[in-house]
Formats: C-alpha cells, structure tokens, sequence
C-alpha cells in the first residue's frame, strides 16, 4: 500500500500539470488564446509541476529531522521521509527545470519553502549540487556551494538505518568543486573548502578557516577559527586542529590528536617528517649494504645496455 | 585602533536590532492600518454619500476591505514569515504602504475630486494626515531608506493629492490641501527619522553594555547567550580532567595582610586565568581563593558514538585525545603551582604561602545552574567533589613532605595517561578517609618548592 502510495507521486507531479493544461486548452475557444497559452504552457507546467510535487512532499516534512531511522517503508518515519524525498528527487533530476527553479528567484523561493527549508535563500547553488533534506538545512547569506559538490545531510549506514543531520554553511563561506561534506558538518563564516576536500560526519570548522584541495577530514574533526590545512592532508578520527594553528601540506594527522598551537603542530609535523626520514636513512643503508653484498644477501649484477641490445 | 573595532562591532549589533524592532513595528502598523481603513469604511460613509446619494454602506465598505485591509493583512503576514532580508523587508513595506495609499483614496475620493468637487479633500484631509503623520511617526524609519520613503511620497501620496486637487479646479482647495499634506508628511518624516535616532541610540546603549558585560560573564556564558553558540550551556554530561585550587591557611593570611591579601589574590587569578587559558582549559569559576577549572571540557567526544562501525577508532581516537590533555592539563598544573610560589615571592617575600591543587578525571556535568534570577555557567558531580577532597586531603598529608612545599594530589583515574611517574609519591588511603574520597585507595602527590626562591630567600 505504501509502495503504491509512493508511486503516485510522479504520476500526480507530472500529470496534474499536463491534465491542468489540456484541459485549460480545450476551455479556450479563440484561436489566439490557444496559441498563447501554448506558448506559456511550459511555463505552466515548471510552475504546476513544482507547486504539486512540492505540496506533495509536505505530507513528510514532519519526519525531515535529524536522527536514524530504519530504512523500510514498513517504518511510518521514513515512509514519511520518501514522501518528501519522492518529489524531491524528481525535481532535483529534471534538470532542465531544476536550473530554471535556481535561476529564477521567485521559483527559488517557492521551491525551497514548499520544500521546507527555513535558512537564507541568497546563497549560490548549482543544479548539480547534490542538496536534499532541505528543513534540516541552513546555508547562510553569500554562501557558495560549488559544481560537483556534495552537501549531504544523510547517508545509510551497514545496519539498514539511514542517519540524517542538518548542515550548516555560514556566511560567505565556499564549499569547492567536488568537494563532498557530510551529515551534520558546521562551517563557520568566511571559511573555504576547496576542491575535491572529503568531509566526514560532523566536522565542525570554525571561521576564516581555510582547508585547501583533496584533504581528507574525517568523522567529528574539529578545526578551530583561522586554521588553514594545507593541500593532501588526512585530518584523523576527532582530530582537533587548533585557532589560526597551519597544518602543513600532505600532513597526516592521527585520530584524536590535538594541535592546540602552532609550535604543536610543527613538532608534530617534524615527528613525522623524522620518522620517514629515519626510514629512508634505514633503506638506503640496506641498499648500500646490499650493493656491497652484505648481510641482507642481495647481488647486483651490472648490465651492458649494449650487450643487451645486440642480444635481442 | 581595538577601542575603534570594538565600536564598529557594537554599531553592527545595533543595527541589526534596530532593523528587527522596525520589522516588528511594520508588521503591527498593517495590521493597524488594516483596522482602520475597515473602519474608514463606516465613518467616511455619511460625507461620501452626500457626493453620491445612491451609495450604500456595504459599497463603501467592501472596496475597503477588499484592496486596503486584507493587502495590509497580507503585508503584515509577509513581514513576519519572509524569509528575506531585513532591508527589503523594509523597503517593501514603504513602497506598499505609498502604494496602498493611492488605491484607499482611488476609492470615491479622488474621482469625485476629478468629477468637480474638490470640496472632497477636504473631509479626507484629517484622515491623509493621520495616516500620513501617525505611521511615519511610529514606524521610524532609519534615514538610509530615506530616499524610498520620498519617492514613494511624492510618486503615490503628495503628487497624486496636489495634481488631482489642482486639476479639480478650485486653487483655494489647493492651498488648503497642499500646506495639510506637505506639513503632515514632513512632520511624520522627519520625527520618525529623529525618533529612529533614537532607536539607535538605545539599542547602541543596549549592545554596549552587552558587550561590557560579556567581559564578566566569563567566555563560556558569552559565546553561548550573545554569539548564537547556546549548544555550550545545554546541560552535558561530558569527560575531562577536572582540578581545584585553593590556597592554604588562607583565613588567617587574609585576616594578617587584609588588603595587601586583597591585591596578591587579584594578581594570582589573572596570571591563573591565563596560563589556564593559553593551556587550553577552562576556568570554571573561583570561590574565595579557591579555582575551579577543567580540561577537554568541550570537546564533544560523543559527538559520534551513535554511529555504528566506529567504535574501535574512536577508541583510539579517545587514547589519543587523553594523550593530548594529559599533556595540557599537567603542563598547565605545572607552570600554575611554580607560578604561584613565585608571585606569592613577590607580594610576600617573607612569608612562605603554599598552595594545594587536587585532580581528578572522568565524567563530569556540565550546563547553568542556578535560581531563576541569578544562574552561572557550572560543571558539577562526583568528580568535581573528589577534585575538591583531594585538595582539602593534602592538609591530612602535609606531615609527609616539607612544610612549606605546595602540594598536587591526584587521583588513580587522573594518573592513567601519566608515562612519567618520578616526582610523585604513593599515598595509601585509610578506611575512614576513603568514603569520603569516593572509595579511592590510594592517591599520587607531588611536592612544590622553588629551589631558586629558597635560596634567594637565604640570601637575603
């Protein structure tokens, strides 16, 4: 019953509108009018197709909350959640008219309040900017949510629940292309993440922050106002990268680690840069040893290109 | 150059109050003006109909309703749910209101005006000024809308007013109606914008003292009621390293030095307070010459225990965090105890005073306590009183190290993520002591003398 009920949310989002217009057409009787309104009638149906499938998804906006839900139809909550997720995915995939809805602000508006999101509406967004649980949302003034980005407010987990939480972008911050931002994750003001950045579950990054191309920042990371994490970083498991702290390029931070201050994070950082050094120490002395034929055992014979060439 | 910043901050907060309060107003006046041009209906009628006998009162009353009420409802209902931004929230309603204006009197007044009795204008003239006079006047609207407010005047009011008055015909009628409408709406105007003044001043009043008292309310208090961050003071129930400090014998130093104990005990808590702060901990708060503060108090370690599959890295994660707090914490403690010996040195040369710290760690509550009238910020439970008994233990032990050393007493939980243990001795708990200690056994205690102040001591 709830499948079928589910199923008739695109029949009723895309016929209503089209039934809406043949009908109107037929009412008409000069000649003109006809041919008015069907000039319009795209118009109309964008219009009618988003002021329906929008009333639709308003019978689940209840159950659009942050938390985990079984991810069964059987279960009332998330019946509710797909109907407001139906419609909504089916406006978000008709690309054509999703990009007009962007566009044109008056649709903008009516889109996201049918939908239900609640934040500022002058923020910038692509038609592939995959966004959705819009009431749990807030993006504020000036924001800017590039291509090709995720702002993923949910995602299913192995035991068969779906976990939901809000995201929230503050004030002239930008979220790069690509760059993919997980449930419940908070950026301050005027804090960038640049292209291809990887964030996980609730990540808090303060203001005037500044993460930059393909750092991978995992689950409850937390980066404090005025930190910058340099290019290919990997911020572990509930990290905590301190206020206006520089977190140097390709770093790799340890789960639960805490760079409170700068000179924190550089010791950190020469730890690691120590480590490998004393690595690389230890293989090129194996390598010499083995050169000399030493303990390791290992020969090398020397080649003669040309022999070899003259052999082939 | 911070005075000046601190300025332009406060200025910005009182703007942006100001702008709410107007929206406000602007969503009462419509519904106001939505009343009383319902009720013009009615009293406009009996004037109306001597220029058009046949008028009924439900004529004069629906066109009232139907284009003056329920825009002004709508407006008003617009106002408080758009989500838009204030500024065109507000310059919506001038340009509405102008508009509105001409639509109130295109009905029977201005085209019996146009049909030679510009005698009309005359009766209506009580009313423009009210609405004109009253709304500017209660609205206040700041004078960078100014400009909308005057073309909304003279686009939709005052210039239809003096073109239909002077096309009626009668220039007496005009003067009359002219000097009325160009005295009401620069009257209104201009006391609504020295009222909006004065707005201004007062929200700039309100957001200054906001901001000095932000200074005393501690940061915790701040961030959470003036920086939109009310998550920090919701009751918690969070892990961390929790401490006490107190100053022994400090009745009778108090009563022995009176103020000169007055200006040692200021200086102490603000050299504490910033070696606390730059440790990365929170100062809780102070009790006499007792501090209260803590360690990872905000850290959120929970944050993602309801996420299945990560439980064993955000173990390790948990390790790691101790790790780092183990190090602020005792870093912190450190620098706090041999802080304290020297600025006792120098307020007291010849006194010895001795501090004792106790810590602790594990689950503490945190969020506001307190009576309706007065709360605070504050961290509460079993920990915090074991950090406060193994303080005031210290005393039960002095006997064990020197008289004059300051002492750090920590518990067992407190020493788990210590990898250097030298400096500290093993304390065993005796049963009677123990139930009050929360069932602890046994305790580390380390002692504090400044070697360098010892001896400049002998010297002198």
């Amino acid at each position: 019953m709830r499948s079928a009920i589910l199923g008739l949310i695109p029949v009723l989002s895309f016929g209503l509108p089209i039934a809406a217009i043949v009908v109107t057409y037929e009412l008409m009787t000069p000649q003109w009018l006809r041919l008015t309104w069907l000039v319009l009638s795209p118009v109309i149906f964008i219009v009618g197709f988003l002021v329906v499938a929008g009333l639709i998804s308003r019978a689940g906006l209840s159950a659009i909350k942050n938390g985990r839900i079984e991810r069964t139809v059987k279960n009332w909550k998330y019946f509710k959640r797909r109907l407001h997720a139906g419609p909504w995915t089916m406006l978000y995939y008709f690309k054509p008219v999703y990009h007009l809805v962007l566009s044109i602000k008056p649709l903008r508006w009516l889109a996201f309040r049918l939908f239900g999101y609640k934040g500022d509406l002058d923020f910038t967004i692509y038609p592939d900017t995959w966004f959705r649980d819009l009431p749990v949302m807030k993006i504020s003034s000036g924001a800017y949510l590039s291509n090709n980005s995720s702002i993923a407010p949910n995602i299913c987990l192995m035991d068969g629940t779906i976990l939901v939480d809000g995201i929230r972008v503050g004030k002239n911050s930008v979220v790069g292309h690509g760059a993919l931002i997980g449930p419940g994750t908070r950026i301050g003001e005027n804090s960038e993440i640049a292209t291809k950045v990887t964030s996980g579950i609730r990540v808090r990054v303060g203001n005037d922050v500044k993460v930059h191309e393909v750092t991978g920042i995992q689950h409850g990371v937390v980066i404090e106002d005025g930190a910058t994490i340099e290019a290919v970083s990997l911020l572990g498991l509930r990290s905590r990268i301190g206020k206006g702290v520089r977190v140097k390029e390709g770093s790799h931070i340890h789960s639960g680690v805490r760079l409170r201050t700068q000179q924190e994070a550089d010791e950190y950082y020469s730890e690691e840069t120590g480590a490998l050094t004393r690595k690389r120490t230890l293989l090129s002395e194996q390598l010499e040893e083995a050169l000399k034929g030493g303990r390791s055992g290992i020969t090398l014979e020397t080649v003669d290109p040309e022999k070899v060439a003259s052999e082939t | 150059m911070k005075r000046k910043d601190e300025s332009i901050i406060i200025q910005e907060q009182a703007s942006k109050a100001v702008f709410h309060a107007l929206i406000v107003r602007l969503e009462f006046l419509s519904y106001v003006l939505a009343l009383t041009l319902f009720i013009y209906g009615f009293g406009s009628f009996e004037f109306i109909k001597s220029f058009h006998p046949g008028l009924s009162l439900l004529d004069n009353i629906w066109p009232r309703v139907a284009f003056n009420s329920i825009p002004f409802l709508l407006l008003g209902y617009f106002l408080r749910k758009a989500a838009l931004k204030e500024e065109n929230k507000i310059k919506i309603f001038i340009w509405s209101y102008s508009v509105l204006f001409s639509v109130a009197a295109s009905i029977y007044v201005w085209p019996t005006a146009l049909k030679g009795h510009p005698n009309i204008f005359l009766y209506v003239a009580g009313a423009n000024t009210a609405y004109l006079c009253g709304t500017y006047i209660m609205a206040s609207i700041p004078k960078q809308f100014l400009s909308h407010v005057l073309a909304g005047n003279i686009l939709f009011i005052v210039g239809p007013i003096l073109t239909i008055s002077y096309i009626a015909g009668d220039l007496k009628v005009l003067a009359v109606v002219a000097s009325d409408t160009l005295m009401a709406a620069a009257v209104g105007i201009g006391l609504g914008l020295y009222a909006s003044k004065l707005h201004n001043a007062l929200e700039y009043l309100k957001a200054s003292q906001r901001h000095e008292s932000g200074k005393y309310l501690g940061e915790t208090l701040k961030k959470a009621l003036y920086e939109d961050q009310a998550d920090l003071i919701k009751e918690t129930v969070c892990t961390s390293y929790i401490f006490m400090m107190d100053i022994r014998d400090s009745t009778n130093l108090t009563r022995k030095y009176g103020d000169r104990w007055s200006e040692f005990n200021k200086a102490w808590l603000s050299e504490a307070l910033d070696i606390i702060r730059s440790h990365g901990g929170t100062f809780v708060k102070s009790t006499g010459d007792g501090l209260l503060g803590a360690f990872g108090l905000f850290d959120d370690e929970s944050l993602l225990d309801d996420i299945p599959g990560l439980e064993d890295k955000n173990k390790e994660a948990d390790e790691a965090r101790w790790v780092g707090l183990t190090v602020d914490t005792y870093g912190c403690l450190e620098q706090l105890m041999l802080r304290f010996e020297k600025v006792s040195a120098e307020h007291f040369p010849e006194e010895v005073i001795r501090i004792a710290c106790g810590l602790d760690r594990g689950k503490v509550h945190r969020g506001i306590r307190g009576a309706q009238s007065r709360r605070e910020f504050d961290i509460w439970g079993d920990k915090v009183n074991t950090a406060a008994k193994l303080e005031a233990f210290s005393k039960d032990i002095a006997g064990n190290f020197d008289p004059e050393a300051s002492l750090l007493v920590i518990s067992p939980f407190a020493s788990d993520f210590l990898e250097n243990l030298s400096g500290f001795k093993k304390i065993m708990v005796t049963d009677e002591i123990r139930g009050s200690l929360h069932g602890i056994r046994w305790v580390l205690v380390r002692s504090y003398r400044n070697q360098q102040l010892i001896k400049a001591k002998k010297v002198s």
